[in-house]
């Protein structure tokens, strides 16, 4: 069993959590950083350092709104990273059989 | 207020190995975390509403109960209905909150839009009661079938619909199952229709209860 065929982007227990949660959202709909923070229990510098990798990859996509203590970061799965998701669980099952 | 994230504080990232067995039940155990978290029902609200439904027609029925000709539920018994919505109110306003904290989008704006249809129903209902009344219609049709039914059937049927746009089958037929009894009800006269609201209702609800929480064990 071989876990080559699995996109690495999302092949990580942190990213893997962030993309499905984001992926349960109702189409159209973005979470707040810190909401994501409490569902995933991560730090914030964790998050932010997967937000990073799976952002410059294409996967999802932040928005920063207002200034100062106002300011609001929403995260969002990209059409990308949901055919993403799509092509890592389908390959996943391909190994195991059945998910 | 939404707290800015820390860019100062890199932690490691997470790149543990990962087998595609343990990945496989990640996904499913996340799945079911986040739509627990994202869902606007749970079981557990649904039971209380069937307690509060059972609870509010009930009183009334007691106080209209041997009524003849009908005048109505006491003050009393409208005074503990009061205070069974006021928390019903407050205790949904406090579960939708935190299950919609941090979400913005599409759903949100249709929620707004939704609240607004319901809320036009539920005013319309209300008025055409007072306009029956108005115009000579008899106080057990107004303020005993009507008051107990007519209004669900206006709301449920607005409900039916919404539904139906957003596909959601299991709401679907828990409102139709609603709007018919309380269609039927309407039959049971003024002192009647309570006791079949309240009892039919809370019946429909346990039902859905019941069906919600075989969804989450599967």
């Amino acid at each position: 069993m071989t876990t080559d065929a699995l996109d690495p982007m999302i092949h990580a227990p942190a990213r893997l959590r962030m993309v499905v949660t984001l992926a349960n959202l109702p189409d159209g709909d973005q979470l707040s950083f810190p909401r994501l923070q409490e569902m995933l229990g991560l730090t914030p510098g964790n998050l932010i350092t997967h937000l990073r990798k799976l952002e410059e990859a294409g996967y999802v996509a932040t928005e920063k709104t207002g200034h100062g203590i106002w300011s609001r970061t929403t995260v969002t799965l990209t059409d990308h990273g949901r055919a993403a998701l799509a092509a890592y669980t389908a390959a996943l099952r391909d190994l195991l059989g059945e998910l | 207020m939404n707290q800015a994230p820390d860019t100062n504080e890199i932690a490691d990232a997470d790149e543990g190995e990962l087998a595609p067995a343990q990945a496989a039940r990640l996904i499913k155990q996340t799945t079911r975390q986040a739509k627990r978290q994202f869902q606007l029902q749970s079981p557990w609200v649904t039971l209380l509403g069937a307690a509060a439904w059972l609870a509010i027609y009930g009183t009334i029925w007691l106080s209209v109960r041997g009524q003849n000709p009908y005048t109505g539920p006491t003050v009393w018994a409208l005074l503990v209905v009061f205070v069974l919505l006021v928390f019903i109110v407050i205790g949904n306003s406090v579960f939708l909150r935190r299950r919609t904290a941090g979400i913005s989008g599409r759903s949100r704006r249709q929620g707004a839009y939704i609240g607004a249809a319901i809320a036009t129903a539920f005013v319309a209902a209300y008025l055409f009661m007072g306009a029956l009344r108005y115009l000579g219609v008899s106080y057990g049709v107004v303020y005993g079938v009507y008051a107990a039914s007519g209004w669900l059937i206006v709301v449920g049927a607005a409900a039916v619909a919404v539904a139906a746009t957003q596909q959601d089958l299991p709401n679907l037929y828990l409102r139709i199952a609603l709007v018919a009894i309380a269609a039927g009800s309407s039959f049971a006269g003024p002192v009647g229709v309570w006791l079949s609201m309240g009892v039919g209702g809370f019946a429909v609800l346990l039902v859905f209860a019941a069906y919600q929480v075989r969804l989450r064990l599967q």
